[in-house]
């Protein structure tokens, strides 16, 4: 294999993996995958907001599981601080928070429990950063497998014809 | 372009009316399998549920055939109902509330125990041992929190614990449940309190009843010493604005009761309570009428308040009684009860330490009439004081006493003659 066949052959492994989906399905799908992963399920709250998230929207299924996969590299990490975390948020505004969390139906989210509020935040931090990863990943992906920016690297490298 | 995945959506929908749907037609057993079972777990005592009916749209549930076994006797149900019709407000479930609209009971059966500082108790001696000595009001409260609890959908997926960081051996305070997080972002160490939860102003009820009926109840009271139960039978009765938390709920409970006294006989009962717990106060208030009650078979319960009745040998009379007791702030108001005691005969041997004069007295076929000033001082009930005003009166047939006054000495008739003297 030619080392300029690299690329196109990646391409059409990814694609072979994940079919075609369009890059606003892959990096939501992967972002939801993700904050899922981080999620225990022992957090129901959050687990079952990125769950409903994940069947409701028009998600990419395995560009989901791979971002579980990702996620659940990070879930110990993640696991660990969300007592700190929603113990902080929920201590930094406590008069709103009880207005909020004693309301009809939001009541059964369990949100001010410390750890299912840490979960919620710290699970939607990660969608966040995986979002902008992959969509930052895509874009760059699209640059550089377009002829045009092959043809304007090559350009730099070869030597203009003298007039 | 389509952002919402529709089918999906509408299976889900679909998929929780038919869930619904099925609740409410086809798995009446499951739900009857899974109450019994959690009210056995609930209230340490075996509950069986005959049949169930339930529909989710009207959210009204009927239960038949509902009993709870005796833990101590197994042969015995403490409680029986023939027809329990529950009707719910389903609006209030969206608050994490259960409130009850109505609940009807009919043909009913309940047995109170007597404990030995004479409060009544739904369980049996064995079943409040087992309790570890938890009062039953707060351990009923307690079991309609945890109800109110489990009916949190969320709760299904957060059965399995999450793993907690291992607290560091030297934790500064371990009985407070402090534990220290390994930093990860910040280098000092950070004290977090393992568990916390904000805690949310709660101030309605859990579980609220709105309105009570009951018809066709029996009630057995089983006393603490030694004697024979006593059966109310044939009461109707009703109980308004039953909450598990009365402090936080501003209307009183009100509760009106009538019915017969003794198995077989036809002494009426009419009893009516207003009980305000709002806020932190206790008033209550206790208007009552009771007629031809035999004496002999209330007396087990009365040994439990007061000592007069295990030294009074009675053998026979007939009680009628009526009044209005009232509890303000905690405290018996000044009030009375009327008391009327038809055929009684009994000897006053006991009350010879106080009264010498008594000791050889003995009445028969006596109607014995009073009224009985009631107050905070301990016992509440002052009969003495009933003689004391004469506010007695009584009506002597056959009287016998024995006075030899050469044994009791020349003081011996003080207590007869200084009253006739005044």
């Amino acid at each position: 294999m030619k080392t300029g066949e690299i690329i196109p052959w990646c391409a059409h492994a990814v694609r072979k993996a994940f079919g075609h989906p369009s890059a606003f399905r892959v990096a939501p799908s992967i972002a939801a995958g993700v904050a899922l992963g981080v999620t225990s399920p022992a957090c129901a709250t959050a687990f079952v907001f990125w769950l409903a998230v994940i069947l409701v929207f028009r998600t990419h299924l395995r560009s989901v599981l791979a971002g579980v996969l990702a996620g659940l590299a990070f879930k110990p990490f993640v696991a660990a601080r969300c007592e700190a975390v929603g113990m902080r948020l929920l201590r930094a505004h406590e008069e709103f928070w009880r207005e909020m969390l004693g309301a009809p139906v939001i009541c059964y989210f369990q949100l001010e429990k410390a750890r299912m509020m840490g979960a919620l935040v710290l699970s939607a931090r990660a969608f966040a950063v995986a979002l902008v990863a992959v969509a930052a990943a895509i874009i760059c992906y699209r640059v550089i497998s377009s002829p045009r920016f092959r043809a304007f690297i090559v350009s730099l490298f070869t030597p203009k014809a003298s007039a | 372009m389509k952002i919402i995945r529709w089918p999906v959506l509408t299976f889900a929908l679909l998929a929780l009316l038919t869930g619904f749907f099925a609740i409410g037609q086809f798995d009446r057993n499951v739900i009857r399998g899974d109450v019994e079972s959690v009210a056995t777990e609930a209230l340490d005592a075996m509950v069986r549920v005959g049949g169930l009916d339930m529909s989710v749209y009207r959210t009204s549930i009927r239960l038949d055939d509902v009993s709870v076994v005796d833990p101590g006797n197994k042969l015995k149900d403490i409680f029986h109902a023939s027809v329990v019709d529950i009707d719910a407000d389903m609006a209030r479930f969206f608050e994490k509330r259960i409130v009850l609209r109505s609940v009807a009971l009919s043909n009913g059966y309940l047995r109170l125990n007597q404990t030995e500082k004479g409060r009544f108790d739904f369980l049996s001696d064995a079943a409040v041992g087992g309790a570890a000595g938890e009062p039953t009001l707060l351990r009923v409260s307690r079991i309609l929190s945890w109800t109110a609890d489990q009916v949190n959908p969320m709760n299904v997926l957060a059965r399995a614990p999450l793993p907690l960081p291992v607290p560091a051996p030297d934790s500064p305070d371990e009985v407070e449940r402090y534990t220290r997080q390994p930093p990860l972002v910040k280098k000092e160490a950070e004290q977090v309190v393992r568990g916390f939860r904000l805690k949310l102003p709660r101030d309605y009820p859990d579980l609220l009843v709105n309105a009570l009926s009951a018809e066709g109840v029996s009630i057995e009271l089983v006393p603490y010493h030694r004697g024979a139960s006593v059966l109310f039978h044939g009461l109707r009765g009703g109980a308004t604005d039953l909450s598990s938390r009365p402090s936080k709920f501003p209307k009183p409970i009100v509760a009106w009761l009538t019915g017969y006294v003794g198995a077989g006989t036809d002494s009426p009962l009419i009893a009516a309570t207003s009980v305000d717990l709002y806020g932190g106060r206790t008033n209550v208030t206790v208007e009552f009428s009771v007629t031809n009650v035999n004496l002999l078979a209330a007396l087990p319960f009365i040994r439990g308040y007061t000592a007069y009745a295990a030294m009074l040998d009675i053998q026979s009379g007939v009680l009628t009684a009526h009044g209005k007791i009232e509890i303000r702030d905690g405290r018996p108001a000044p009030g009375s009860v009327y008391c009327r005691i038809d055929g009684f005969s009994g000897s006053f041997a006991a009350l010879g330490k106080e009264f010498p004069w008594l000791q050889d007295m003995t009445v028969s076929d006596t109607t014995l009439e009073m009224v009985v000033p009631i107050d905070a001082k301990r016992p509440y009930f002052h009969l003495e004081q009933a003689f004391e005003k004469q506010q007695m009166r009584t009506s002597i047939k056959n009287f016998k006493l024995k006075i030899n006054a050469k044994e009791l000495g020349g003081d011996a008739l003080d207590g007869m003659l200084k009253k006739g003297r005044k």
